[in-house]
């Protein structure tokens, strides 16, 4: 048997049976075997060491069981690794941030309690998924839709503590902020519910997300002061039409224009679908595409193409651009999607037309006009998380295939957040792909295009392969904390990362002598003061860790 | 799959173990209404004893990845195989597959899978299998090399792998291994590796399939 770091084999011992006196022997992991099922898949320390393990898993079943495991942990000092579903892949999976802790496995707790048709919200509690959810809701023919992650397997709980995002409107493609209530269990055992859910029988918990005073709900997400056990969602009432329809721009100069005329759309909600950004000129797929892509490969490009490509810098020629002007080939191309009334989105169409016809040859394109809902069974026809349908399909991108011949044992993402504008897109291009050069990185290597899952910022969302090869891991995760310092140093920020980086990154977040980082800390040391929730967890230690760390 | 309509009575079965369940009987499913939204948790495969012998395995179905030649002989010599299991050709995506039937079984603690498809698809398989407190069994990586061979990366527990070891030497290694995965028993505890050699390329592209099965 594996044990946690400081915990004597006794004491260990004796935890591990006050464990399966609460929840049952059979939900209480030691075995190897088993605890190896929750080891992260994509670790970047495939075959070695350093790898982060847990020391045994217990599943606990109701809100009351988490609390008494929680009160064992503190009387044995057992450090405990809340997962939901475990789904966090690129991200550090499963594997807890202290090695040695004992992962708190929540995928029992998998009730829907409510779904509310009317006012469009569900409660639910970790172990739910996207689809349990998606599901939930088709069987009972309700009329609201989940905003889903690609894939569609993790926890929708997790994913928004995690502060994941998804493909369907402004309002719900961010997950944390789409969230409405809590239920959380403190490391000392005791039970919190946050915003009006603090009010015995409260009647808008899931309705009304910040009750009265501070509101805490932030400190509970990539953290590690409380394990969430119900949380509320707001769901989108299901449209009755989806249009999308693409705006292509022919000059690399058009980048500013495109991104700033997006900006004004979305912040007015005139386009409030998931926007896309392609480069058919640098052979940059919109990430709508990308399995499409993967499945079928990429367009074909001519000899000519690929070497004025080849000679680009920062995607740009005057060779290049003149090249796409005379093949039809768009420099950049905008995919903007819809969800409403027939009606009301062909006018938010022809608006957004009015408004990007102001840059010089805008071309518009109406790719999918939709009356929904759509037959589940045709959904792959389109990327199915934009239609709020939960899929499996993204994991088709990392296979191997004749345009994919090495494809990775896993990957870190690499996942900056810069200004929504043009001019950021570009020196986060140069700054990167620099960076990466000299560093050897797979990342930058051609320019690269950011996403919009957020409102008003980018995301870069690049993979850094995990390879067979440990000493190229070893330079692939030098490179990765270093990329992470020359973020930082422009102003760019992660909006998440696995352990092994936790650290790098939130060194980032360094103002006034890193008063951010000592708050986190001094509320650790008030709420957890034993320091058995999640030890580590972006980089928040609990004191008798933290000495030994500094 | 999920109308709710289907169905049988085991909700005694989440009082059961759940790998023995798996194991023994592939009759089960459950209905979903009778114990509400999302799935029913099974009883875990720690209540098994540690030397625990090996059991029979039942499987619910073969699933094989229609776009290559050498899972389509496995989906073929599966149909044919002395087996109460149907079979699942697949595409690359198993979304359809699992959302529609194996979820339902998993969540009831049935529905053990043998396979050939892409590491990728083994990949989401062995995901959604430890939601079920699932996992492979047995695993084969058939890696292509050089021009006309095949390594074939056995892992399984060691009286399995001789079991199996013996389908792979043979030249037409993909039409038996359906019949020996069904064959197999399963038996708790470590699991060793063994590499094989075969010089009987059937696959017709360079990407790696992967046989296994998932109790």
């Amino acid at each position: 048997m594996r044990l946690p770091p400081g915990v004597s084999s006794s004491d260990f011992a004796r935890a591990v049976a006050e464990f399966e006196q609460v929840v049952g022997k059979q939900w209480v992991f030691t075995r190897d075997e088993d605890v190896d099922l929750y080891r992260d898949a994509f670790s970047p320390f495939l075959h070695e060491p350093e790898e982060l393990v847990a020391s045994a898993a217990v599943a606990p079943a109701s809100t009351e069981e988490v609390q008494q495991i929680v009160r064992i942990a503190n009387r044995r000092k057992v450090p405990l690794y809340p997962i939901s579903t475990g789904k966090n892949l690129g991200y550090g999976g499963s594997a807890p941030a202290y090695s040695g802790s004992v992962v708190g496995v929540l995928k029992r707790m998998n009730r829907i309690i409510e779904v509310n048709e009317a006012n469009a919200f569900a409660l639910v509690e970790p172990g739910v998924s996207y689809f349990d959810l998606y599901h939930h809701i088709q069987e009972r023919r309700l009329k609201v839709w989940i905003d889903c992650p690609d894939p569609g397997w993790g926890s929708v709980i997790g994913n928004a503590l995690d502060r994941g995002g998804g493909y369907t409107t402004a309002n719900y493609r961010n997950h944390f902020d789409s969230h409405c209530g809590m239920e959380v269990v403190l490391p000392n055992g005791e039970l919190l519910r946050t915003g009006m859910g603090a009010i015995p029988n409260a009647q808008t918990w899931q309705q009304y997300k910040s009750g009265c005073g501070p509101w805490i709900d932030g400190i509970f997400s990539q953290s590690n002061f409380g394990i969430i056990t119900k949380m509320g969602f707001w769901l989108m009432p299901e449209p009755e039409a989806y249009l999308r329809g693409t705006v292509s721009l022919s000059r690399y100069a058009d980048l500013g224009p495109m991104v700033g005329t997006l900006n004004y759309l979305e912040n007015a909600r005139i386009t409030a679908g998931f926007p896309d950004i392609a480069s058919p000129l640098n052979g940059y797929p919109p990430i709508g595409q990308v399995q499409l892509w993967n499945e079928t490969g990429p367009p074909s490009m001519t000899d000519e193409h690929r070497n004025l490509l080849g000679s680009a810098k920062l995607g740009y020629s005057p060779e290049l651009e003149a090249y796409g002007i005379k093949a039809g080939i768009p420099y950049w191309q905008l995919w903007l999607s819809f969800h409403g009334p027939a009606e009301v989105i062909e006018a938010q169409w022809q608006a957004a037309q009015r408004h990007f016809a102001k840059i010089a040859g805008a071309k518009f394109r109406v790719v999918d006009r939709v009356t929904l809902p759509i037959d589940p069974a045709k959904a792959d026809a389109y990327h199915e998380p934009e239609l709020g349908v939960p899929s499996l399909r993204a994991f088709s991108i990392g296979a191997r295939t004749p345009w994919n011949p090495t494809p990775s044992k896993g990957h870190m993402w690499f996942s900056p957040i810069v200004p929504r504008t043009g001019e950021a897109i570009i020196e986060a291009n140069r700054v990167f792909s620099e960076a990466a050069r000299e560093l050897d990185m797979p990342l930058f290597r051609s320019f690269s295009m950011p996403a919009c899952f957020w409102e008003r910022s980018f995301i870069f969302i690049l993979a850094t392969p995990v390879t067979e090869d440990p000493a190229t891991n070893k330079r692939y995760r030098e490179g990765f904390k270093k990329l992470i310092a020359i973020g930082g140093r422009h102003g760019w920020g992660e909006y998440r990362t696995a352990p092994v980086f936790q650290k790098s990154v939130m060194d980032v977040y360094s103002f006034n002598d890193h008063a951010l980082q000592r708050f986190h800390e001094t509320l650790k040391d008030a709420i957890d003061p034993n320091g058995i929730m999640s030890p580590g967890r972006y980089a928040i230690w609990p004191k008798h860790l933290r000495e030994k760390r500094s | 799959m999920h109308s709710g309509s289907l169905v049988a009575n085991l909700v005694s079965g989440m009082l059961m173990n759940r790998r023995k369940f798996c194991l023994s009987s592939l009759a089960a499913a459950i209905s979903r209404a009778a114990v509400g939204a999302g799935c029913l948790p099974a009883a875990a495969s720690a209540a098994l004893p540690a030397a625990a012998s090996r059991q029979s395995l039942r499987l619910y179905k073969f699933v094989y990845d229609r776009r290559y030649s050498a899972a389509r002989a496995f989906g073929v010599a599966a149909e044919q195989a002395v087996s109460t299991a149907g079979i699942a050709a697949i595409a690359g995506d198993i979304t359809a597959l699992w959302s529609r039937e194996l979820k339902p079984l998993w969540c009831a603690g049935a529905g053990a899978i043998a396979g050939m498809t892409t590491a990728r698809t083994l990949f989401c398989l062995e995901q959604l299998a430890k939601d079920h407190w699932m996992r492979v069994v047995i695993r084969v990586e058939h890696a292509i090399w050089g021009k006309q061979d095949i390594s074939h990366r056995l892992t399984a527990s060691e009286p399995t792998i001789a079991q199996i070891g013996s389908a792979l030497a043979a030249g037409d290694w993909p039409t038996k291994l359906p019949a020996a995965l069904a064959a197999c028993g399963f038996a708790h505890g470590a699991h060793l590796t063994r590499v094989m050699g075969s010089t009987c390329r059937l696959a017709t592209t360079d990407e790696t399939l992967v046989s296994f099965v998932i109790a």
